[in-house]
């Protein structure tokens, strides 16, 4: 008890010092997170853009005053006979259980295909017996049928996808010129992927389910025939909203992860740097003012073992500490503070980060203890007078 | 029991050469008894202090503190013995200079595991017998070199130690503090503590029992040694 009220008046005497290297390995601790989160969420998203097959696939939002009066818009629209591809969220309560289903338009299983665990991807030309759905997780097997009090709705799991996976949902849609995939693809947090309000398909109808929102954005869908007057028709619409081409947008979204890896890994040598220069300084300081402390705490009653476990417990400290804010920070709201697009903070960043940051305080403290391990204190002490 | 030290030496390296600073020492210092180490600057004083104190390291030789060989003990009861057993006044202090007065007195207990009533007030009393009680809060940076010694002394009394091991106790201090250090150390042999002293003022070695003069690290008799 004793021992660490001295311990802690010491750690206060140096309060500056060990704010300074907290707060660093808070900032390392940001900066490792959202690099790793975002490395994840690469490596998850890598496929997305070959996912939409068909290049001539617009992202489409209307500005404003098109939100409320979407006539004009439809009608540019079906002057090209451009194909509308919208999703939407239902959710029903068939069997007293509430489902979430993501509902693609017929022509979106098309364009687009993610990847499946298992089962095959929906086929609009085909004629399904009940109505296809692809599954989530691994709560349903492939061939699976279930029932609902409905009897026409009876559905049969066709394909299932992992609920890691990113799947397609027109939420804005193209923002910008420079809009990103992220904007139109989210994690997979339905319970099914299934037709909605199709022409061949059997299909969800919107009077069918308990409640249904249309996502904001939309999906554009440019006949093959008007291919050689993309340019002119894409100007055309770009009056009425926002519209960016999902292959280029799958372009800049790695455009912006590689800067984003660039600016980042860039920042985060520096801070490493500066983390080994400060937990070395720290040493040093702590170490050149300590060590004829230690050697006086050695004399009047303390063993070499204890002398370098103080030691090592002083420098270990700003790691302690700036892990457990980080922690505290974690479960209090870090995610709505520090939201960057498709960053996935989890515990394994976190720990992976955690690991890096404890490795480079060792590599500044191991051969801190190995020499004063290695030392005859009190001769310490006599060189120091 | 006492000290009993056999054939005690003591091998350093300096500057790339190997000595011996202290070679083929006998001491025997009885319970209760108060003892000058005397002899000239460089003979090895202190570094047979500071291997009596535990706090240093004998090349070669049996060291027996209270019946117990010390080369039988672990660090850790040696270190209690450092902590407990032994009230070390070192030559140059030992003090830390960015702590109070305060501080630095009631370091030992901290660093012991002996929980014990009344610190504050033991350290109190030792500053007040010592005369620096005003001084508590100052930080010892700032001290002088009396003031230094006088709080160094008050920090070997603090944990009531059987063995008061004084390097050059009295080597800040002028005549009269010399006089009130020796009265106070003289009052602990009376209540029965065991007092080494090192010194070269034949005046304060005069006031023990028995002196033991060194000379070039050995163990010789007086006349050998002209002041
Ligand atoms: N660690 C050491 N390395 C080299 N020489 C030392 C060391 N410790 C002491 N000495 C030398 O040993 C001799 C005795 O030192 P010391 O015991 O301090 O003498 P005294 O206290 O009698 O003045 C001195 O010459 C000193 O320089
Ligand atoms: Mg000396």
């Amino acid at each position: 008890m004793n021992k660490t009220k001295l311990w802690i008046r010491q750690i206060i005497k140096n309060k500056g010092y060990y704010i300074f290297l907290t707060a660093e390995v808070v900032i390392v601790l940001l900066i490792l997170v959202s690099m790793i989160g975002k490395l994840q969420a690469m490596y998850a998203t890598k496929e997305l853009g070959n996912a939409v097959i068909n290049k001539n696939v617009y992202a489409f939002s209307e500005y404003g005053y098109y939100r409320e009066n979407t006539t004009e818009v439809d009608k540019c629209l079906d002057k090209y006979n451009i194909i509308n591809l919208p999703t939407c969220s239902l959710t029903m309560d068939p069997m007293g259980k509430r489902l979430f289903m993501l509902g693609y338009s017929e022509e979106l299983f098309d364009v687009y295909s993610p990847k499946l665990e298992a089962g095959e991807w929906i086929d609009s030309t085909k004629e399904y017996e009940y109505i296809p759905v692809i599954a989530a997780g691994d709560k349903y097997q492939v061939g699976e049928c279930f029932e609902t009090e409905d009897p026409q709705l009876t559905f049969q799991v066709v394909g299932i996808i992992s609920p890691e996976e990113y799947v397609l949902l027109t939420g804005v849609g193209g923002t910008t010129g420079y809009a990103s995939l992220s904007e139109v693809f989210y994690k997979m947090s339905s319970d099914f992927i299934v037709p909605c309000d199709c022409e061949h398909l059997k299909c969800v109808r919107k009077e069918q389910v308990d409640s249904r929102t249309e996502w904001s954005g939309r999906l554009l869908l440019l006949p093959d025939e008007l291919a050689d007057r993309e340019e002119e028709i894409v100007k055309e619409i770009n009056q009425y909203g926002y519209i960016t081409n999902v292959k280029k947008m799958s372009e800049n979204y790695n455009a912006s992860n590689q800067e984003f890896c660039i600016v980042n890994g860039i920042v985060l040598f520096v801070f490493s740097i500066i983390t080994l220069a400060g937990v070395g300084g720290i040493n040093n300081m702590v170490e050149l003012k300590n060590e004829k402390r230690m050697t006086i705490y050695y004399m009047y009653g303390f063993t070499k073992r204890k002398c370098m476990l103080y030691t090592y417990l002083s420098t270990i400290i700003p790691l302690i500490l700036g892990e457990c804010i980080f922690v505290f920070w974690y479960y209090h709201g870090l995610d709505e503070t520090y939201t960057v697009d498709l960053l996935e903070i989890n515990m394994f960043t976190f720990v992976a980060a955690a690991v890096y940051l404890v490795i480079l305080f060792h590599i500044t403290i191991i051969p801190e203890m190995i020499r004063l391990g290695k030392k005859d204190l009190f001769a310490l002490y006599k060189q120091k007078v | 029991m006492g000290i009993v030290m056999k054939n005690i030496g003591k091998e350093v390296v300096s500057s790339h050469e190997k000595k011996w600073i202290l070679q083929n020492v006998d001491v025997e210092i009885k319970e209760g008894e108060m003892v000058a180490i005397i002899g000239k600057s460089g003979a090895g004083k202190s570094t047979l202090l500071h291997i009596i104190g535990a706090v240093d390291k004998k090349t070669t030789g049996e060291y027996s503190i209270d019946g117990q060989d010390i080369d039988k003990l672990k660090d850790s009861k040696i270190a209690k013995l450092r902590n407990q057993t032994f009230g070390y006044i070192m030559q140059d202090f030992g003090l830390l200079n960015e702590d109070t007065v305060y501080e630095n007195i009631i370091l030992p207990y901290l660093l012991g595991s002996q929980s014990r009533k009344n610190i504050k007030e033991k350290a109190y009393e030792n500053m007040e017998m010592l005369g620096i009680k005003k001084l508590a809060s100052q930080k010892v940076e700032k001290l002088s070199g009396g003031e230094k010694q006088r709080t160094a002394i008050a920090r070997a009394l603090m944990m009531d130690p059987k063995y008061i091991l004084a390097d050059e106790p009295t080597g800040a201090l002028d005549s009269k503090n010399t006089q009130q250090v020796m009265k106070i150390l003289r009052d602990l042999q009376k209540i029965g503590k065991t007092i080494v002293i090192v010194t070269h003022d034949m005046d304060v070695a005069n006031c023990c029992d028995r002196k033991i003069c060194i000379l070039d690290g050995q163990v010789v008799e007086k006349e050998k040694i002209n002041h």
